[in-house]
């Protein structure tokens, strides 16, 4: 689904914890999620922390979204 | 460890006035089953019905399968830590009634209403394109109806059910304590030559983080926190690995089939002429992050090492998280100089052109498909329903709200995961592949 919105011209961050499988697949930006179940967040973590964790992967996403690729690319959340 | 595994194969079966095994003919007393393993507070109505090959038969709300088996000598019962103490089983004589299977036929309404945690359960047909593609559709079953009271948690709903068809499963096959098997064949992992390409099987199993159970238990445990664990072949002879009762989707292993594992088996069979088989690995899959991913995989891989082996046959079963599980397995199995062979079957879609495997690693190179699990299957009506009642509401697309499909009537199936069974998992099937 990413990989086709992307060549409609609809550019798409996937967050995805199987983030090889997405890399396979040809999606163009990937954000490398939490946990399967909780892909956004880690709710192991205080409230604060899991905060923190959740913006970093959407700011992760929207910084992925803004930059342009020519293969499937990996953002790194930790880098936020 | 050696085990003695005594075959009694079962040619007939009928209700008669006592519990006994002659000459392939097996006599059931069905009131002595009922009122020993059939009267608990949990179940509301339980019934027993006899079926066999070739009749126009459709088991539904069928769940875990399981062979008959009772402990002659050797320590333990069968089915250890479900039916009695924890005991190391794998030692000793064994005997089985084979051609036979003890079917659940569960109606269950647990706390878990939807979703990959919620009893699902399948069909059996006994005749027709659906009996072709299971093996339980080739075995005379003894089904056990059971509905459960409402609002059991899981595992007490698990518990019930598997309870008494694993307790009826065993004394089916005490009736055959006094007689002499048709064969027997002998398990023991003896010594070989050493110049023999030493063989690992890598087993995955799934479970949900929602779900209370996994879908195998190790001696009467749902495993879930844990990493790869060596097990000795013998012990799936005696029902060590028992399925959730539960479930009845094809794609997931039965009892009957951990107790009859091919792999395990084959490997066995070629012990001492082309192998030396090194015994079993039971590797927890479907993890949650790509770390606990990465540290399964290595640590399989070096447990496999650890076991002397130079060579794997690697299987799994259920989700797709899981299989990146297992294919990253493969992956660090063959990096460690350990040739490794994947056992899988496919996806593909309806007509076979879809992508065939979610994910693949290039060390992956030697892959045998056991077939797809996506083609469409179609039954045929039947004359006669056995199950808690006469219509179908429990397959995995319907919700516990749906009026439910008259369950005589002929069914377009989504794909053979609908047959318990109808999946080929470890390599057990009858499919073959040739090119034309």
């Amino acid at each position: 689904m990413a990989r086709e919105l992307d060549r409609s011209g609809l550019p798409v961050a996937l967050v995805t914890t199987m983030f090889p499988l997405a890399k396979q697949l040809g999606a163009a930006r990937i954000v490398p999620a939490r946990r399967i179940t909780h892909p956004c967040g880690d709710p192991s973590l205080p409230e604060d922390a899991d905060r923190a964790a959740r913006k970093q992967i959407v700011t992760a996403a929207l910084r992925a979204l803004q930059t342009p690729v020519a293969e499937p690319t990996v953002f790194s959340a930790d880098q936020e | 460890m050696q085990l003695t595994l005594c075959d009694f194969p079962v040619k007939e079966a009928f209700w008669g006035k006592e519990t006994k095994y002659e000459s392939g003919r097996l006599e059931i007393d069905k009131e002595e089953l009922l009122s020993s393993f059939l009267r608990d507070d949990r179940i509301a109505r339980a019934d027993l019905d006899l079926v066999r090959p070739g009749e126009s038969v459709r088991i539904i709300n069928a769940c875990d399968v399981v062979e008959p088996r009772f402990k002659v000598a050797g320590s333990g019962r069968v089915f250890p830590g479900v039916l009695g103490a924890v005991e190391k089983v794998g030692e000793g004589r064994t005997h089985r009634l084979s051609g036979f299977a003890v079917v659940g036929s569960v109606e269950s309404h647990g706390l878990t209403k939807k979703g990959r945690s919620a009893h699902r359960s399948g069909l059996i047909d006994m005749s027709g394109p659906g009996a072709k593609i299971s093996p339980f559709g080739s075995t005379i079953n003894l089904v056990v109806v059971i509905t459960l009271r409402s609002g059991l948690t899981e595992l007490e709903a698990n518990s019930a059910v598997q309870g008494a068809q694993l307790g009826i499963a065993e004394r089916l096959a005490q009736a055959t304590v006094t007689q002499n098997p048709h064969c027997e064949e002998l398990l023991e992992l003896t010594p070989v030559d050493s110049s023999l390409p030493r063989i690992v099987l890598v087993q995955g199993y799934t479970l949900q983080e929602s779900a209370p159970h996994t879908d195998v238990a190790f001696y009467g445990i749902p495993v879930r926190e844990t990493l790869a664990t060596l097990v000795h072949p013998n012990e799936f002879f005696d029902g060590a690995l028992t399925a959730v009762a539960l479930e009845g989707m094809g794609r997931h292993a039965t009892t009957w089939l951990w107790q009859n594992h091919p792999l395990v088996r084959e490997l066995y069979r070629r012990h001492g002429k082309e192998v030396s088989f090194a015994g079993c690995i039971l590797q927890r899959l479907t993890h949650g992050t790509h770390q606990e991913k990465e540290v399964n995989a290595i640590n399989t891989s070096g447990v496999a090492k650890l076991a002397g082996a130079n060579g794997a046959v690697l299987t799994w079963a259920v989700s797709g998280n899981s299989f990146m599980d297992i294919m990253m397995t493969v992956g660090e199995c063959e990096k460690r100089g350990i040739k490794s062979v994947f056992v899988t079957y496919e996806h593909g879609g309806k007509d076979g052109t879809e992508l065939p495997l979610l994910y693949f690693v290039p060390e992956a190179d030697a892959i045998v498909s056991v077939g797809s699990a996506e083609r469409w299957l179609e039954l045929p009506p039947v004359k006669r329903v056995v199950g808690p009642s006469q219509t179908i509401r429990t397959l995995t697309f319907m919700g516990p709200t749906h009026p439910g499909w008259p369950a005589a009537d002929r069914l377009q199936l989504d794909g053979p995961d609908y047959i318990v069974g109808g999946v080929d998992l470890f390599g057990g099937g009858r499919l073959t592949c040739r090119s034309y």
